[in-house]
């Protein structure tokens, strides 16, 4: 009231009397919804989240798992914080950030150093970084002995300036993984693979005759209860 | 007796069989890490 008031007679133009004093009791601060322009250095402006996705225990010898790198943008990733106390919205500094999706190329690059097991591919991977898509990344592993191994996944972004054609590039994430390749005391997974089939079949003909008198134990049992 | 032996023996290769198959055919335990990056980690150098 004595905000709309003050106003009305012309005395909030002078810069003492446009903000309310916190001492002054029943006036509410007015809410803050004008944010600090800065500038800043070219970047992308999505938050993005990297999922990466592998197995931490796997069967050594025969089989392949795949490890999974997501590059996605962020739904939830806000540039500009925001907070609202009792009603009052508070706007942070928005950084002004100049789109370099408008002044570069960009381009994920990703690589799994696995030292001692079978990466498919081994070498980098590339894909085109496009506003709000993401990039994904797959490597086919396969460990021939058992063993813990241990290696790193890196994920760079490369810039190649529109106009001049010039390249950067920058390290974004490097995350170290560790995988263990176990085998069934000491026996191929094959082996055991064979084994179980095969022991399954002689169980089942061993067992065959016994079946009547199994289904009727049970519902002998079934009737008493 | 006898019977009872062969029962035995059956369903003792049979439990041994199915641990196998289910040691070998399930599914490899998997890891998720999730990182948010920031727009200031994704600038040019």
């Amino acid at each position: 009231m004595l905000i709309c008031a003050s106003i009305a007679c012309g005395v909030g133009s002078s810069p003492e009397h446009s903000a309310p004093l916190p001492s002054d009791p029943g006036i509410e601060p007015a809410p803050t919804s004008q944010p600090t322009q800065i500038a800043a250095v070219p970047a992308i402006p999505e938050t993005r989240r990297l999922t990466l996705e592998f197995p931490s225990k796997m069967r050594a010898g025969v089989e392949a798992d795949i490890v999974r790198l997501t590059l996605e943008v962020d739904e939830l990733g806000n540039i500009t914080p925001t907070a609202e106390i009792e009603g009052n919205t508070v706007v942070g500094e928005t950084i002004e950030i100049p789109d370099l999706y408008e002044t570069h190329n960009v381009t994920a690059e990703a690589r799994l150093d696995l030292a001692g097991m079978q990466v498919q591919p081994a070498d980098a991977i590339y894909e085109p970084l496009k506003r709000g898509q993401s990039a994904t990344f797959y490597w086919s592993i396969s460990p021939q002995e058992t063993g813990t191994y241990r290696g790193t996944v890196w994920l760079h972004l490369n810039f190649a300036d529109k106009s001049t054609g010039e390249q950067s590039r920058i390290a974004v994430s490097a995350q170290i993984v560790e995988i263990e390749a176990v085998d069934f005391f000491g026996l191929s997974v094959n082996l055991v693979r064979t084994s179980g089939v095969i022991g399954s079949i002689i169980g089942g003909v061993v067992g065959f005759p016994f079946i009547e008198d199994i289904i009727k134990f049970l519902f002998k049992r079934r009737k008493k209860s | 007796m006898k019977k009872k032996i062969r029962l035995f023996l059956a369903i003792f290769i049979l439990t041994i069989s199915i641990a196998l198959l289910i040691w070998a055919y399930s599914p490899n335990p998997r890891e998720t890490r999730v990182q948010s990056i920031a727009p200031a980690e994704m600038q040019l150098p």
